[in-house]
């Protein structure tokens, strides 16, 4: 399959485009159904028609949100069938079950139980209301949890056996897949930077009213609860990143080193805190990696390894092997990878003649070397290494912002405690402009995670180059350009609305 | 409840857009339009996967 470069890197960019947009959506309505249903707790438990009024205004924010992002995950499983049909057929039934799950159970759950959240005040009982909000809140996460176990399948593939008659993976172990360890922490990361995301908002958007000094108190009870919620989930976002990490360092060592910029292996490494890397330096030469960098001792042997002493591979090692560290090179990986692609073609060769004793034999060589089938596709063993100054920075820059939301939630949720946040201006306006840098980070948060496997569609399996259907790049350009102008128009669409509904307000209408 | 009848309208445009423009227009699955039944999808994708470079 000799797709052109061409077509490859479009498909690519579409790809990358549609779940970009499509994230900008996503987090927002994880995090905010869960600070709603919050509210709504407390309305229910106080009987304080305040915090219902406080519950409908960030509902309403919330509804536009989930309006506009409705189905733009959509766009990405047409790109599957027309796009990516190599790798679509091959992932068989691994993407097809979770998918389908997610379908039935999560997203009615979610849309039934949403109808019933924003239509239904004063139509059903104040507890079933309530359930309905709780409920929305779970299904939507639930929805989360489905692609996150798909999407952690290809990052680390387990619980399937490929079958080389029908060249599709078939499930032979639901649970190894559900509790898949790069799924699980995926999904647990991915939520709780919703949550962060959704208090972010919340107090970018109370700090504006205390700015223009109306809805004060609404403002700064909405602060509480946000900061508190920020706070407490900026904590286990951390600890879920941790896990993260750890999981990448056993089953993607390569995008770690890139996410470190780490060419040489090294115990007792550290993680770059700040960093300016060097765009001359190139694999295998001696130029430094950094114009400068500034580093937290030992602290990548213990993320990666939880040890202090341990040796964590550079991409030099991971490239060209490393004996004392039994790291295979990927010059042999590509042999194997070679091998089980030319067993596979004897097989169905054999096969077909009706000899089933050689057919026999060339599957043993083909499940032999299956593991490694991927590198098979390899022209050269530098084209195992992702774009390192793109993970890099983007691994930096999510991991910078998450530090400073961390200290935003400590200092907002202290000054509203002791009621001096409205003096605050300047605490007022960095909550305000950190909106933005929340997108910012959740954007980075996904190119790391999936700019950082490249070249994999699936990890050691199935590069991206084979994975794409034989199109033609041009029209994959158009509908580029087509989805670019589409989900500009409802970002601009969602932006507009809100501003609107933000400028009404919480006694406006709504 | 205006922002409920803005964002009605807003889902069934966009629903139009993506499943009868995009969808019928751009997308049309690769495998079931080229090929009629699962046997054929497999073989060519085998083809595809042991081809010689």
């Amino acid at each position: 399959m000799e797709h052109s470069d061409l077509l490859i890197d479009w498909s690519r960019a579409q790809f990358a485009l549609t779940a970009l947009y499509h994230w900008l959506f996503v987090p927002l309505t994880l995090g905010l159904t869960f600070i709603v249903a919050i509210m709504e707790t407390i309305y229910v438990r106080t009987g304080d028609m305040w915090w219902k009024n406080t519950t409908k205004f960030w509902m309403g924010l919330l509804a536009i949100n989930f309006a506009i992002g409705l189905a733009t995950g959509i766009i990405m499983e047409f790109e599957f069938g027309t796009n990516w049909s190599n790798y679509s057929w091959i992932v068989g039934d691994i993407f097809g079950a979770p998918l389908a799950i997610e379908g039935l159970m999560a997203f009615f759950m979610e849309s039934t139980f949403f109808a019933v959240m924003f239509f239904g005040w004063d139509k059903v009982s104040k507890k079933m209301h309530l359930l309905s909000t709780w409920l929305v809140a779970i299904g939507s996460n639930l929805s989360a949890l489905w692609i996150l176990i798909a999407n952690g399948w290809m990052q680390h593939p387990v619980g399937m056996h490929f079958n080389p008659d029908t060249a599709r993976n078939e499930m032979e172990n639901f649970f190894n897949v559900f509790f898949n360890p790069n799924g699980v922490s995926k999904f647990l990361h991915t939520v709780s930077s919703g949550y962060v995301l959704a208090s972010l908002f919340v107090i970018g958007i109370s700090a504006w009213y205390l700015l223009k000094k109306r809805d004060v108190v609404f403002a700064k009870r909405s602060i509480i609860v946000a900061s508190s919620f920020g706070l407490i989930t900026s904590l286990f976002l951390l600890a879920s990143g941790d896990e993260a990490a750890f999981q990448v360092a056993q089953q993607q060592p390569m995008k770690l080193a890139a996410m470190e910029g780490l060419y040489k292996g090294e115990e007792r490494a550290g993680i770059v805190a700040i960093g300016y890397l060097n765009t001359d330096k190139v694999l295998g030469d001696t130029n430094d990696v950094f114009h400068f960098k500034l580093e937290i001792p030992n602290a990548l042997s213990f993320l990666g390894y939880h040890s202090l002493t341990a040796f964590v591979p550079g991409i030099h090692d991971l490239v060209y092997g490393n004996e004392k560290h039994h790291i295979l090179s990927v010059e042999k990986k590509m042999q194997k990878g070679k091998k089980a692609v030319t067993a596979l073609k004897a097989y169905k060769a054999y096969k077909k003649e009706g000899n089933s004793l050689k057919a026999k034999k060339a599957l043993a060589i083909f499940e032999t070397n299956q593991a490694y089938m991927g590198y098979g596709y390899l022209k050269k063993p530098e084209d195992a290494v992702p774009n390192v100054a793109l993970t890099f920075y983007s691994f930096h820059t999510m991991v910078g912002l998450g530090t400073w939301f961390l200290l935003l939630f400590i200092l907002t949720l202290y000054f509203a405690m002791i009621n001096e946040i409205e003096k605050k201006r300047w605490l007022l306006y960095a909550g305000l402009f950190t909106i933005p840098m929340g997108y910012v980070a959740q954007e980075a948060g996904w190119i790391v995670a999936e700019a950082g496997r490249q070249p994999w569609a699936i990890q050691d399996l199935l590069p991206v180059g084979m994975a794409a259907s034989n199109v033609a790049s041009t029209s994959v350009m158009i509908t580029f350009w087509l989805f670019a102008m589409l989900f500009t128009g409802l970002l601009i669409a969602e932006v507009k609305i809100m501003l609107k509904q933000i400028k009404i307000g919480p006694e406006g209408e709504h | 409840m205006t922002l409920g009848k803005d964002l009605w309208l807003l889902i069934a445009i966009k629903l139009f857009i993506l499943f009868v423009v995009i969808k019928w227009m751009f997308f049309p699955n690769y495998l079931e339009t080229h090929f009629s039944n699962d046997q054929e999808r497999s073989t060519y994708i085998l083809e595809q996967l042991t081809k010689e470079k």
